[in-house]
């Protein structure tokens, strides 16, 4: 069947902001099916609250919508765009659900929308647990046996029943607190029991568990006319026990025979087709390792994370294919866009094989639980492929960035072998490098497997590596010929390695590899095993084969991307990166992307000219550059990750677009930025550098309290904290470590307003589009504050102050393209904080709402163009007639032991954004979007530091005026009393803090503001406070200025205030 | 003894490599399956006969053989071209290695070859002869290569005699071209009785044997190599309903006035999707073949009942008093979607019974 004639006008609705376990994969695909929609003519209507993603973008559809993800605002939509249809399968499972809860409101019903895809009944029998199973027995498919109990003898009862292991976990609460694993009657006791605690139900699921078994994922997509294909199967490295975006994936499966991938593949079309699935599908199995018996684990009746990586790893673009049959298209009428010939009815085969490894945030929280288990910790991913296994997971390794180029972890060394051994039992992040260890003190693979029940297959791969790196660290390099250094590359041995292992420069061994001419040939992923001639322009790196690079002889330019999503390096930079690159070819250029983060748009091969999925490395960049000699490499779209490259590719004698490698050390250097800052005579807080304990206490008080301490190395605010006196300079000191090679900074710490601008500058011009305010006042990380555009606070005068400072830094550092600076208002003076000559975190935000395409200005810039002939004017812009508010959104409640407070160092993960002409408006969207639980009665907890004690009397005097009932703990009520607010006093009846967090669950408050003394500690009160709220869903503010913030939002709610959809055409543009 | 090695092509172009198994010279007719599990079951498909077998997944045994039955099966290709020999310790079981395999079916191996660039060449210039050399390229090997040409290979692959499975349903005679063991163990997983006979029986022996339909199999080389069956096709045809399978469905196809050509790289693997022209529905297919029945000289009483997707070349022929399919519908390796078809054979079979 052909596309269908009844559909017009769809409604797409995106994922949201980014947290774990929904990342960018849904901005690729949301960007793809608005492509294919457009495409076929139809317009698109997108409703996302992310504001980062390129989904968003007005290129990308007709109307876009930073609006809430909530059925109150998609109505308001729906009632004003009148969509025919909705496509809600590629916005993650928040699209997924809110198509169904459309859907049994009578949204779509009174409207006449659509659903496009698999049906509601369908969605619902793979999402609710009894129809799954009724259906799944049906149709003879096996399920693991599992109950709901509240009891424990109840649940003893359970166990005898089914036998153990068992998973135990507590019902409706979040981050998997109080669940496990229970090999005995006596760990169901003690872990049932703390399950049905912290459940706010008092019920436990337990689950029969499969642990050891082989994780196998498979992605099939089905079409109306019940066609059905596999696109490709995955293979969790990490057997069952380890949630599949925690873990290792390969794809394809690499220890199945054929008769139990056919066993498995014939299943998962027997499913999809018995839920009638009309696009892409996702099943997941647990195979036992003799291959004899499994069960079907999860289904998921819509794109998914899984997807986005099959798509990436086998060149069939699941999300546009899936758009294509949701319109009515049959898969046989759907052109392979890879081979041109063939259709999208078919199944890739190929011939290599891809590695997944996910990119966990414990480097921002060193205080974090690293255990990896069922519940999903991993904030992003990188993909790597490979000719071989090895190669591909070295690959894999070192684009983490992590600068682990190896599988030497040289912190391993420290531990005893039964240490290592108790390491590889209960998984953490680092569990390969520790078998890798373990491999190296000669442990055997049996012993391994009993311990991990990792196939042998892998584990025998691991080690094959560990002995070829324990080889070639007896190699000197002088004795390596053509056939012994290619063999080394073959097998995926970074130069890097080998460099360190001879001790000596990587440039040697780079030029030893060109002496010797082993260098890497690039193959194409063309999803048929070469069967058919294709046209993908999508490569990888292998050693010892035919190079199918062909040089068309176009003038090009290498982007370098961001890699994998991490905390303070989001999806923002691939929306510049991948705007960078539609500029460009605007401007008649090919375009070369290297980048290795499956979830991405910029990895999607349409978008550029080539595609290169490769690490973000020295050597696997320059390699890439040598071959495709680009005119300009640029670096400043790509986030830190692309920066950091910036000073090897201009050492390798190719050219960086637009702002040199030189201005960028001068703004990251700290000598060289103070230097510039006095040359400038541009105020910025005092600071000190020093090295040891007693320095740096003897610097706090010569500037005075409180001070900001972090080592210089770092960047992002990692390992950031603030000092209001001796004894935590004395105590960050020591976190941060005695004997630190690099200065450690201490700087005046100023409670001050932060401000933020991102610039266009030429290197005499620049243009402003807009200035940004923060809710929160300095300490808090820009990305964790609520950031206000326009910035009203802000007089003309110190606007002209801004403006100067920002011409005057981007003309000193000869800024050709983006830049952006943060400054701090004190007491009426302005100080600038950190100047950083890249494009910036907030610039899709500001693009969006003022219409000012900066990255296509900056790029522009870059080649010389000036901003005055732009055709956007010079200087600030003056402000759109509209309120944008971009909040923070964090993940805290996926990973315990993490500090949930606001302080200097980054922890959101992703962000939203209210859009209003009402500054109110835009306040309460952007909190209703970030899922903020805005209270409209009940009790306030206000426990603060002493510091913040005269302000908290207002807001809670403020609070109670509203009806709310205040409790304190004994200080901070002794306080409030004083001052005449009514408050509650805290039960300390079974212990002041064990009762407190009774009552946190048990939904006492509906709001805690609680502001920390000290962030880090895992065991003070604060902290466990802080985290229970977390875990029982209930807001928990760290910052008055927030509190304040949430203030207004709870009178706006009592005023009955709702809320207006606005689209980005509907934001009042000033003449250019 | 593992030892450097050349693939030679007809065309002149070599590629080096390793050899190993038996490490023979070789000649054969060099052709490519692009199916990423089921080595073991390509290993031992007869229709590989007369030919040199490279795989385009770049790495090899990574899991047990498993079914030690296969150990039994010959291995009918000339040789076995990896990318990549994985030699780490599989799962759980005891494994044969390749090379232990290879070297007791006397096949000539061969790894470290840049399988992809090869497979690119086929693909252009269409399925080639190709020696695997320890020496020198000579003139007179190229002149070999290029002169070699598959030479009866049904004979090869054939049952030396005629043989009998005891099962409670329905007795299917089969005429074994070069049959894959999946044909024998779907019919068995649906408790036929078989009679299997080799490709040379006459019609009415097997008539004589009695059965309740026929199955002709799958084999190796050009189909019109086989002349001498068409007669006994028509004359089994008349009197039983049958399904033919591979070379089976080029024969029935020649049988009756139809033709077949000579596929420029042929359909090796696990993915290709056929179209059911009578549904419209489509599937995903295991396919070996270099020859395919001609759409534009289609046999006598026969209308097209698959297609592929990829090329639209023949994939299937409807018969009055029968049917037949090009692809593999026993899979082994590859996906089983249309395993259905043995149910349809044996339902018709089934009701034509007494």
């Amino acid at each position: 069947m052909p596309k269908r004639q009844d559909i017009k006008k769809v409604l797409v609705i995106g994922s949201g902001p980014i947290v774990i376990g929904q990342a960018a994969e849904f901005d690729y695909a949301g960007t793809q099916a608005c492509r294919v929609l457009k495409e076929e003519g139809m317009e698109v209507v997108l409703v996302n609250s992310n504001p980062a993603t390129i989904m968003t973008d007005q290129d990308i559809a007709d109307k876009v919508y930073l609006e809430p993800l909530t059925v109150d605002s998609l109505e308001k939509i729906i009632d004003r765009e009148r969509p025919d249809s909705l496509l809600a399968t590629l916005g993650g499972q928040t699209g997924l659900n809110l198509a169904v809860e459309l859907h049994e409101a009578g949204v779509l019903k009174k409207y006449g929308v659509k659903l496009l895809g698999t049906d509601v009944e369908s969605i619902k029998r793979s999402e609710d647990r009894e129809e799954f199973k009724d259906m799944m027995i049906a149709i003879g498919e096996p399920i693991i046996e599992s109950a709901v109990v509240q009891s424990l003898p109840e649940a003893m009862a359970y166990a005898r029943k089914v036998g153990y292991p068992l998973i135990i976990r507590p019902a409706y609460t979040l981050g998997g607190t109080g669940g496990g694993f229970a090999f005995n009657a006596e760990e169901l006791a003690s872990i049932a029991t703390a399950g049905m605690r912290a459940s706010r139900t008092g019920q436990v699921l337990i689950e029969k568990s499969v642990f050891g078994w082989k994780e196998i994922e498979y992605e099939a997509m089905r079409d109306s006319a019940g066609n059905c294909i596999t696109v490709c199967n995955m293979e969790n490295f990490d057997p069952v026990g380890i949630h599949t975006g925690d873990s290792i994936v390969v794809a394809p499966t690499q220890t199945l025979k054929d008769s139990e991938h056919q066993m498995l593949r014939s299943s998962a079309i027997n499913i999809v087709n018995a839920l009638n699935i009309e696009g892409g599908c996702n099943v997941q199995f647990a195979l036992e390792p003799s291959g004899k018996r499994y069960y079907v684990i999860e289904v998921n009746p819509r794109l998914s994370r899984s997807s986005a990586l099959a798509s990436k790893a086998t060149g069939y673009p699941i999300a546009k294919v899936a758009t294509r049959v949701a319109i009515g298209y049959h898969l046989d009428e759907i052109v392979n866009g890879v081979t041109g010939t063939t259709t999208a009815c078919f199944e890739p085969s190929l011939d290599y094989l891809v590695v997944k490894y996910p990119r966990w945030p414990f480097d921002k929280f060193p205080n974090a639980d690293t255990r990896i288990g069922t519940q999903m910790k991993a904030t992003g991913e990188v993909m790597s492929i490979g000719s071989n296994f090895r190669s591909a997971l070295l690959k894999a390794v070192r684009s983490l960035e992590l600068k682990q180029y190896s599988l030497e972890m040289p912190s391993m060394r420290q531990y005893s072998e039964a240490e290592l051994m108790d390491m590889v039992r209960h998984a953490n992040h680092q569990r390969l490098f520790v078998l890798a260890e373990l491999m190296r003190r000669g442990v055997g693979i049996d012993t391994l497997f009993e311990a991990t029940q990792i196939d042998p297959w892998f584990l025998g791969h691991v080690a094959g590596i560990v002995q070829t790196e324990e080889k070639a660290k007896h190699i000197p390099l002088n004795l390596y010929n053509y056939e012994t250094l290619l063999e080394m590359k073959r097998d995926g041995v970074a130069d890097a390695a080998l460099a360190q292992w001879n001790n000596v420069s990587e440039d040697e061994v780079r030029a030893l590899r060109k002496r010797l001419g082993v260098m890497p040939s690039y193959r194409m992923v063309d999803t048929c095993g070469a069967e058919f001639a294709a046209v993908s322009p999508y490569y990888y790196s292998c050693y010892g084969a035919e190079n199918e690079f062909v040089d068309n002889g176009k003038k090009r330019v290498c982007v370098l991307g961001s890699g994998p999503i991490r905390i303070g390096q989001g999806i923002e930079f691939d929306y510049c990166s991948v705007h960078c690159v539609f500029s460009l070819e605007r401007m008649g250029y090919d375009t070369v992307i290297i980048n290795n983060n499956p979830e991405t748009v910029s990895t999607d091969f349409d978008i550029s000219s080539r595609l290169y999925f490769e690490p973000l490395t020295r050597e696997d960049v320059l390699n890439v550059l040598e071959m495709e000699n680009p005119l300009g490499v640029v670096t400043q779209f790509g986030g830190q990750t692309a920066i950091k490259l910036a000073g090897s590719v201009e050492g390798a004698g190719f050219s960086i677009l637009g702002t040199d490698f030189d201005a960028i050390d001068r703004a990251e250097d700290r000598e060289r930025f103070d230097e510039m800052m006095n040359k400038l005579d541009i105020d910025r807080p005092r600071g000190d550098t020093v090295f040891t304990s007693e320095e740096a206490v003897a610097a706090a008080n010569r500037l005075g309290y409180p001070v900001l301490v972090r080592p210089s190395y770092v960047l992002g605010g990692q390992g950031m904290e603030i000092a209001y006196e001796d004894r935590d300079v004395r105590e960050f000191m020591a976190i941060i470590g005695s004997g630190q090679e690099h200065p450690i900074l201490v700087d005046k710490y100023l409670r001050g307003t932060e401000m933020e601008v991102d610039a266009i500058c030429d290197g005499e011009d620049i243009l402003i589009p807009g200035l940004m305010e923060h809710i929160e006042r300095a300490g808090v990380h820009s990305g964790d504050s609520i950031s206000v555009y326009p910035a009203n606070g802000v007089s003309r005068e110190e606007a002209n102050q801004i403006i100067d400072i920002t011409r005057r830094i981007a003309n000193e550092l000869n800024v050709k393209g983006l830049m952006n600076i943060q400054f701090i208002r004190m007491d009426g003076q302005l100080y600038v904080i950190e100047v950083n000559p890249r494009s910036s975190r907030t610039v899709p935000y500001i693009s969006k709402v003022t219409g000012v395409p900066m990255v296509e200005l900056g790029v522009r810039a870059s080649f010389g163009e000036k901003v005055k002939d732009m055709g956007f004017g010079t200087g600030l812009r003056p402000k759109a007639g509209v309120y944008a508010i971009k909040q923070p959104v964090f993940s805290t409640e996926k990973l315990p032991d993490v500090g949930v407070s606001l302080g200097p160092e980054m922890k959101s993960t992703g962000e939203v954004l209210g859009l209003s002409t009402s500054y109110d408006e835009a306040l309460l969207k952007a909190m209703i979007s970030s899922r903020t639980q805005i209270p409209t009665g009940g009790g306030v907890l206000i426990t603060v530091k002493d510091a913040d004690k005269p302000e908290a009397v207002e807001l809670a005097r403020q609070y109670a005026e509203l009806g709310f009932t205040i409790y304190s703990t004994s200080g901070t009520a002794k306080l409030l009393r004083e001052n005449g607010v009514e408050v509650h006093q805290t039960d300390e009846s079974r212990g002041r803090l064990e009762s407190l967090l009774d009552e946190i669950a048990m939904g006492t408050f509906g709001l805690i503001i609680n502001t920390p003394t000290n962030g880090r500690m895992p065991h003070s009160d604060g902290f466990q406070i802080r985290r229970r709220a977390v875990e029982c869903g209930i807001p928990c503010l760290t910052s008055l200025d927030t509190a304040k913030v949430m203030l207004g939002c709870v009178q706006l709610m009592r005023n009955g205030m709702g809320i207006t959809p606005m689209g980005l055409h509907d934001i009042p543009r000033k003449e250019k | 003894m593992r030892k450097k090695a050349i693939l030679c092509l007809a065309d002149g172009s070599t590629y080096t490599g390793t050899m190993f198994g038996a490490c023979k010279e070789v000649i054969g007719e060099l052709v490519f399956n692009t199916g990423m599990t089921g080595y073991q079951e390509v290993l031992t498909d007869p229709s590989y006969g007369g030919q040199m077998v490279m795989l385009t997944y770049p790495t090899v045994w990574n899991y047990s053989t498993g079914i030690p039955e296969s150990y039994s099966l010959k291995v009918h290709m000339k040789a076995f071209i990896v990318q990549d020999l994985c030699e780490v310790p599989g799962s759980q079981i005891e494994q044969l290695s390749l090379e232990g395999y290879l070297e007791k079916n006397g096949v000539t191996g061969l790894c470290n070859v840049d399988t992809r660039a090869i497979t690119r060449k086929i693909r252009e210039a269409g399925v080639m002869n190709a020696a695997i050399t320890t020496e020198e390229v000579t003139e007179d090997l190229l002149r070999k290569i290029r002169n070699y040409r598959i030479k009866n290979p049904v004979d090869a692959a054939t049952c030396e005699g005629a043989y009998f499975i005891p099962g409670t349903g329905p007795c299917v005679a089969v005429l074994d071209m070069g049959a894959k063991n999946s044909i024998v163990q779907t019919l068995l997983s649906y408790n036929c009785a078989m009679k299997v006979y080799p490709a040379r029986t006459p019609a009415y022996k097997i008539l004589e044997g009695g059965c309740d339909g026929v199955i002709i199999t799958n084999g190796p080389g050009d189909p019109k190599d086989n002349d001498y069956a068409f007669s006994a096709i028509r004359e089994l045809m008349e009197n039983k309903y049958t399904m033919g399978i591979g070379l089976g469905h080029q024969m029935m196809a020649l049988a009756h006035g139809g033709d077949t050509y000579k596929m420029p790289f042929g359909h090796r693997g696990a993915n290709h999707p056929v179209k059911d022209q009578e549904t419209g529905r489509i599937r995903i297919t295991s396919q070996n073949h270099g020859y395919a029945v001609d759409g534009e000289k289609l046999p006598n009483g026969g209308t097209v009942l698959f297609k592929s997707v990829n090329d639209g070349s023949v994939e299937g022929m409807r018969y009055e008093n029968g049917f037949s399919v090009q692809f593999n519908p026993d899979a082994s390796p590859g996906p089983q979607d249309t395993r259905y078809l043995f149910k349809e054979f044996l339902s018709v079979v089934e009701s034509r019974r007494k």
